[in-house]
């Protein structure tokens, strides 16, 4: 067999052909940083790549709704703090009225104080983020708690308590649950039937010292003392049980982090070129190439005309 | 005397014939880069020797013939190689094209999914918020967009195939009509005992070009005809007479035929080989799975996320809203019988617009028991479409706009058949939006604008296996990998075959080709014969001058 000038050029030329190519997808992987680049650069490699990419995008959105959720903990923490407050102050009102020997005078103040207080109660459990009213559940564009309008300041009778400022409830009892993981809902509101109207009716506690002041009566307001301290509680309660929500969106944010961090590595091991290796073997290739590119010049100085 | 006249005569010859000789070394030169050229060499023979005296001197030389170099083992490997080359290499484009269609990156339809999921989940933070709720909706009007696209950039690489066989397909009738005529050529030429090389170099390689495009075979005749025949037997060229095929339109789809006089023959994809096959194999097998398994994905997402979000209430207090156009038929899909008892019986949930109706199947059941415990049934009409080979159970609502329905008779496994299970075909291209206003998607099971309740459940979907095993993106995923293995292996294949191709023809041109060395060599060799031949004749002019002399 011999070797002809068409069998040397078509060898050289297919040779050329492969190696151009394998340079060009090194190339493309160089620039890309990606070994992945179409379905059949690695068939098996898809289905990992794919599903890695819905867990990272997940996990964003995750962490974004942990934030809204801790936003939304801290607001509600803000007012919790601030009805504290007033209970405490409440309690410490209740206890001038029942030990203290007061005039009518100073009685009056107080009532007058307590009904101040009630007021701040009903704006702080009305309270709005983002136009949302936070303790009114699933209806966050009702105001959950409002006097009944049926109530007339004129006849206002503290020995009839069906002329008290009787305040309603006009949210639901709806869980606000927020998916912070897969699968793990958690709950990131409080009622304000459960805050307000759970065991102890706080608003129907307050319009009873308020009375109970109006009519100069100790007594009655010593038998207040517990349920005030109860009302305290109910909301001290609420309280403690949303900080530890926020205890857990915390933890549950920092994980999701990590998660995120494993699955890019995971993606990354099936999708991304090892850029040092790709930039070695697009030398190698790069010389072969040239190696090639010289022979071909070679060969074509080479010729028997030269010599006959 | 008559010595030194036959001297002279067999000098002539000589000068005559290595002329000759130098005149097809010339040939050879000229046609070194001439494709499927093969070497032409100068058969030499002695003039027939005669008797002077008691000796017996030949008379001279003379070119007896004309031989061509080949190799018929060579040729016919040739012809086979070119055959799997070309069907591979018709392939690779078309795979290409499929596979930047299915793709993987960023913005494919996995992503959309993503992207879909994510303004769901982004929906169940802040359920009364419109941003958000702008978002889904273009969110689900994206993803829509999204599979149409893919649908219609595959029916387009569909189109392009049909185009690049009806181009192709003159091509190959012109080779067919040629290859006929030249047999005719060959077969008087070389009964008068001429030689027809050229003729020879110029058929064979028609034949590999045929070979290539359609896989055709041939043998040839005692008369030197090549005799070329489809991969299927049918012929293509017998003697001087080739039958044409013609492509034939139905709608937008080409299909071929074998034209023989009057009657004609249609040609599936087992009919042909080479490129025509690749073709073929391309637009016939793997672009209709890829499409059918699109419209599984479209069909299982949109009644899945459908049935999920009829459940739920709008802003505005609708209820059973379906999220996207619900298809406009169920079809499962085929089985052999329709009477036969070949499924077990259990309960089928056919899911209409968010309400589920249970309905029993006795055991066992065939797919027209089947068929007649589901029509009926809370708004829908069951009937059974027999289309050669198959019996397909087709389910359709009653209600005008469709309502979404979703039927799980999974239940009835553990016989013969598999249990039904429900697509619409072309439904991937027809994938849009139902609702149009913010306020009637149902991200709550009430009308309270901070209910997320919904919006939780439809959440759930993502990683939830509807498709069998699959959730809706791994089952894209699948479908990328099936593109992506066919089209891996395609090119490992067609690169192979290019190799061993590449490796045939330069054994076959290191045998029959030209060789620009050898042709030199040649040459030196015949001029030195020439020049020797001329010395000779000047000699025997001397001894004749010599001669001529005695008598002064």
């Amino acid at each position: 067999m011999k070797a002809t000038q068409v069998t040397t050029y078509r060898s050289l030329q297919s040779f050329l052909d492969r190696t151009s190519d394998r340079l060009s997808t090194l190339q493309l992987q160089a620039a890309t940083g990606k070994k992945l680049n179409r379905p059949s650069d690695d068939p098996t490699a898809i289905s990992p790549v794919l599903s890695a990419r819905t867990q990272i995008q997940a996990s964003d959105r995750y962490i974004e709704t942990i934030d809204t959720g801790l936003d939304r903990i801290n607001n509600m923490d803000g007012y919790l703090d601030g009805m504290q407050n007033t209970m405490v102050r409440l309690k410490e009102i209740a206890i001038a009225g029942f030990n203290g020997a007061l005039s009518p005078a100073d009685m009056e103040t107080y009532a007058g104080e307590v009904s101040q207080l009630r007021e701040s109660l009903l704006a702080d459990t009305n309270a709005q983020v983002d136009g949302k009213y936070l303790f009114g559940g699933f209806s966050e564009k009702t105001v959950p708690f409002e006097v009944d309008p049926a109530y007339d300041p004129l006849a206002y009778d503290p020995t009839d308590d069906t002329t008290w400022p009787e305040v309603i409830y006009q949210g639901d009892s709806s869980v606000l649950d927020f998916e912070i993981a897969p699968n793990e809902l958690i709950s990131v509101n409080t009622t304000g039937d459960r805050l307000m109207q759970g065991n102890v009716d706080v608003f129907d506690t307050v319009n009873q010292l308020e009375a109970a002041f109006r009519n100069h009566d100790p007594d009655e307001i010593a038998t207040l003392l517990d349920p005030l301290e109860e009302a305290a509680n109910q909301i001290r309660a609420e309280r403690s049980l949303k900080g530890n929500v926020g205890r857990r969106l915390e933890i549950a944010g920092s994980q999701m982090e990590k998660i995120k961090i494993d699955m890019e590595e995971f993606r990354s091991r099936y999708e991304d070129a090892d850029i040092l290796e790709t930039i070695t073997q697009l030398q190698q290739q790069e010389q072969s190439f040239q190696a090639a590119l010289s022979v071909t010049g070679r060969v074509s100085s080479l010729s028997i005309l030269d010599y006959i | 005397m008559g010595g030194l006249n036959a001297a002279l005569n067999s000098g002539r010859t000589s000068l005559q014939t290595n002329q000759k000789a130098i005149e097809i070394t010339g040939l050879n030169v000229a046609n070194v880069n001439t494709e499927g050229y093969s070497r032409q060499s100068p058969h030499l023979t002695p003039y027939p020797a005669l008797a002077f005296g008691d000796y017996f001197i030949g008379t001279g030389v003379t070119v007896g013939s004309i031989q061509r170099s080949h190799d018929v083992f060579l040729a016919g490997q040739i012809k086979d190689k070119a055959k799997e080359a070309g069907q591979e290499e018709s392939m690779l484009n078309p795979l290409a094209e499929l596979e930047r269609v299915i793709g993987i990156g960023e913005g494919s339809l996995s992503d959309e999914f993503d992207q879909f999921f994510d303004a769901w989940r982004q929906l169940s933070t802040n359920p009364g918020g419109e941003v958000e709720r702008q978002a889904v909706l273009q969110r689900g009007e994206l993803i829509g967009r999204s599979f149409s696209n893919i649908y219609k950039e595959i029916q387009q690489s569909e189109k392009n195939i049909n185009s690049t066989i009806t181009s192709k397909i003159d091509g190959v009738n012109l080779m067919l009509d040629e290859v006929a005529q030249l047999n005719t050529r060959i077969s008087a030429l070389e009964m008068s005992g001429q030689d027809a090389n050229s003729d020879r170099d110029r058929r064979d390689m028609l034949l590999k070009n045929l070979s290539t495009s359609i896989g055709a075979t041939t043998f040839e005749t005692s008369t030197g005809a090549a005799s070329v025949q489809l991969p299927n037997g049918m012929p293509l060229v017998e003697m001087g007479k080739a039958n044409n095929i013609n492509a034939v339109f139905s709608g937008t789809d080409v299909n071929l035929e074998l034209s023989f006089g009057d009657s004609t023959l249609p040609l599936d994809r087992n009919a042909l080989g080479g490129e025509f096959r690749g073709l073929y194999e391309v637009r016939d097998v793997m672009i209709p799975d890829v499409v059918d398994r699109l419209d599984q994905l479209a069909y299982g997402f949109a009644t899945e996320v459908n049935a999920m979000h009829a459940v739920g209430a709008g802003l505005d207090g609708s209820t059973g809203q379906s999220f996207f156009a619900p298809p406009g038929s169920h079809v499962s899909q085929g089985y052999a019988d329709d009477t036969a008892a070949n499924f077990a019986g259990g309960e089928v949930i056919v899911n209409v617009a968010g309400v589920e109706t249970l309905v029993t199947v006795g055991d066992p059941a065939s797919l027209e028991d089947i068929r007649a415990a589901i029509d009926g049934v809370a708004d829908v009409t069951a009937s059974i479409d027999f289309s050669a080979p198959d019996y397909t159970l087709r389910v359709e609502s009653t209600n005008d706009p469709k309502e979404n329905i979703t039927i799980d008779a999974s239940s009835l496994t553990g016989e013969t058949y598999a249990p039904p299970a429900f697509s619409s075909q072309d439904y991937s291209a027809n994938l849009r939006m139902s609702i149009d206003t913010t306020s009637k998607i149902a991200a709550g099971q009430t009308i309270a604008p901070g209910d997320n309740t919904n919006a939780l459940d439809i959440l759930q979907l993502e990683q939830q296996q509807t498709l069998g095993n699959d959730t809706f993106v791994s089952y894209y995923g699948k479908i990328a990998s099936t593109v992506g293995v066919e089209a891996a292996r395609n090119r490992q294949a067609a690169q192979g075959f290019q190799d061993s191709l590449i490796q045939l023809e330069n054994m076959r041109d290191g045998i029959d080709g030209v060789s620009l060395e050898e042709e030199m060599i040649n040459l030196l060799k015949y001029q030195r014969g020439f020049e020797a031949s001329a010395r000779f004749l000047s000699t025997v002019d001397e001894m004749m001058s010599t001669l001529m002399t005695l008598k002064r």
